[in-house]
């Protein structure tokens, strides 16, 4: 049976649209791993923070010939990092203006050494803010449909237009994720401008105590609490009164869940930007503000 | 002897925790009602030991501060269930008594303390989660101080993987050689059971090893 016009003309699109976004996709190896990287504005590359493990230097492989690039930042709660070439391979690709929609189509454009890696297929499911495991706080949480070859963490999700949605990488469960786009241009704009990508710090340990029911009552809090086990000095938490052995109840509002999300609420924000916390000392409850400050 | 203080938010339980001691032939050194002023007081005493009770978590507050001077605990607790799988003991308690006790019990508890033993009631074994109600399993066993502690070095590197350093980077700020951050680094993993430095982070924030 031959092939309607219609569909082999979207065919020929989309190859089309591949090829032209191809040229802005790199394979990129360090001794452990293999995975794609691509260009976005000002020439540097973006790639899957994850799997370089402390890596500063990565092999870039296009068109038979290889360079080095230098890891400027890397930053595992939104899984980004930003690297440097000496020369851009392709033009950068541009972000997608409008949001992505469930069941919207998808390209995640790979590539294996010489080769381009393509897999189909579509957004799962677009959820609105979502707070990473790692705690980042991302615009969107998305979740795709799609095989996601070994050679294409850190490959761009592309629409049909060859905008790019999101950088795919691997989440918990064999899951694909998408990190959002506007987290990728936030985060090299940052890079950009700061040279890294800068993290809060409140310089408290924490260790978590589960509640049962009758203490969750007891002292006002959700299914845990937080014991600051020991403060920096100097830091912002020693500076705005945080004492060994306070009871953490709320973070800006929201109940205590675990250190995690702790440390992701910190790192989620910058230096000088201010958290809320509910603090319990002895029998008094109050809210603490801090202001926090960069890791020293 | 050990110099015994006598920490609990509320005057009531203070009271009835030094008749418990008066009835064990022993008498508090001091009397604390704030985890602040537990602090000043453990570092003017030269062998202290801290008696608290009788609610968790509050009395972690008072625990938190004698694991920081490195002090033994003793918690007077009247929950329902107590053994080796009480988070107050994860978290570094030297004794986990039930509340009421009688006052001969509770100077056999301390004198043991005393030798350096750690006292739980109850015949579970130590890590046994079987008399441990539904809502607290899976309880991470975080600690004060966990079984195998991050050393200082290891502590300090693992701050600067946190704020994302590599590996080159973490070596030319602490001034030492990339396989002497490889070596740290296999042994912060080791000890936390993790495979990537972003699970290593995790797991030492939820064990509180981490700076914040």
């Amino acid at each position: 049976m031959s092939q309607s016009p219609l569909s082999s003309q979207l065919d020929a699109e989309r190859a089309g649209m591949l090829e032209r976004a191809a040229g802005s996709v790199l394979a990129i190896e360090t001794q452990r791993m293999r995975q794609s990287a691509f260009v976005w504005r000002g020439g540097l590359l973006v790639t899957a923070a994850e799997p370089l493990e402390g890596a500063e230097l990565v092999r870039i492989l296009k068109d038979g010939s290889t360079s080095d690039g230098e890891v400027l930042a890397c930053d595992l709660r939104t899984d980004i990092a930003v690297l440097r070439v000496a020369e851009p391979p392709g033009p950068p690709l541009a972000p997608a203006t409008s949001s992505p929609r469930p069941g919207q189509l998808i390209l995640v454009a790979g590539r294996a050494r010489a080769h381009v890696s393509a897999s189909f297929g579509s957004v799962q499911l677009n959820t609105g803010p979502w707070t990473t495991r790692r705690g980042a706080t991302l615009s969107h949480r998305l979740l795709l449909d799609v095989r996601l070859a070994p050679c294409a963490e850190g490959a761009p999700v592309l629409d049909l237009e060859g905008s790019v949605l999101a950088m795919a990488v691997r989440g918990p469960a064999n899951q694909v994720i998408g990190i959002p786009a506007d987290a990728i241009d936030a985060a090299v704009g940052e890079v950009a401008a700061h040279g890294r990508i800068a993290q809060g710090y409140l310089g408290v340990r924490v260790v978590p105590l589960a509640l049962g029911l009758q203490a969750r009552h007891r002292l006002d809090a959700g299914r845990a609490v937080l014991i600051v086990a020991d403060v920096a000095q100097p830091s912002p938490a020693f500076d705005a009164g945080l004492e060994i052995g306070d009871l953490l109840l709320a973070i800006d509002g929201e109940a205590v869940q675990g250190p995690d999300r702790l440390l992701g609420r910190i790192q989620g924000k910058r230096p000088g930007e201010s958290m809320l916390l509910k603090r319990r000392r002895g029998t008094a409850i109050d809210e603490v503000p801090v202001t926090l400050g960069s890791r020293p | 002897m050990v110099q015994i203080i006598v920490a609990a938010l509320d005057a009531e339980v203070r009271a009835a925790l030094q008749s418990r001691l008066e009835a064990g032939g022993l008498g508090a050194t001091g009397e604390i009602d704030a985890p602040a002023a537990l602090d000043r007081a453990l570092a003017e005493l030269t062998e202290p030991l801290v008696l608290t009770g009788v609610r968790w978590p509050e009395t972690a507050q008072f625990l938190a501060h004698a694991c920081g001077h490195a002090v033994p605990a003793a918690l007077l607790l009247a929950d329902e269930w107590l053994d080796a799988g009480h988070p107050a003991f994860h978290h570094g308690a030297a004794a986990l008594l039930p509340w009421p006790i009688a006052g001969a019990t509770l100077r056999h508890a301390l004198e043991a303390i005393d030798y350096g033993l750690r006292v739980v009631p109850g015949s579970a074994p130590p890590g046994s989660a079987s008399a441990r109600p539904a809502a607290s399993r899976g309880a991470p066993p975080a600690a004060f101080a966990p079984r195998s502690p991050l050393s200082a070095r290891e502590r300090t590197l693992l701050e600067l993987v946190a704020a994302g350093l590599g590996n080159k980077a973490i070596a030319r700020k602490l001034g030492v050689s990339i396989n002497t951050v490889k070596y740290h680094l296999a042994s912060i993993f080791a000890k936390l059971d993790a495979r990537t430095r972003a699970e290593a982070v995790s797991a030492a924030a939820r064990r509180g090893e981490l700076m914040l």
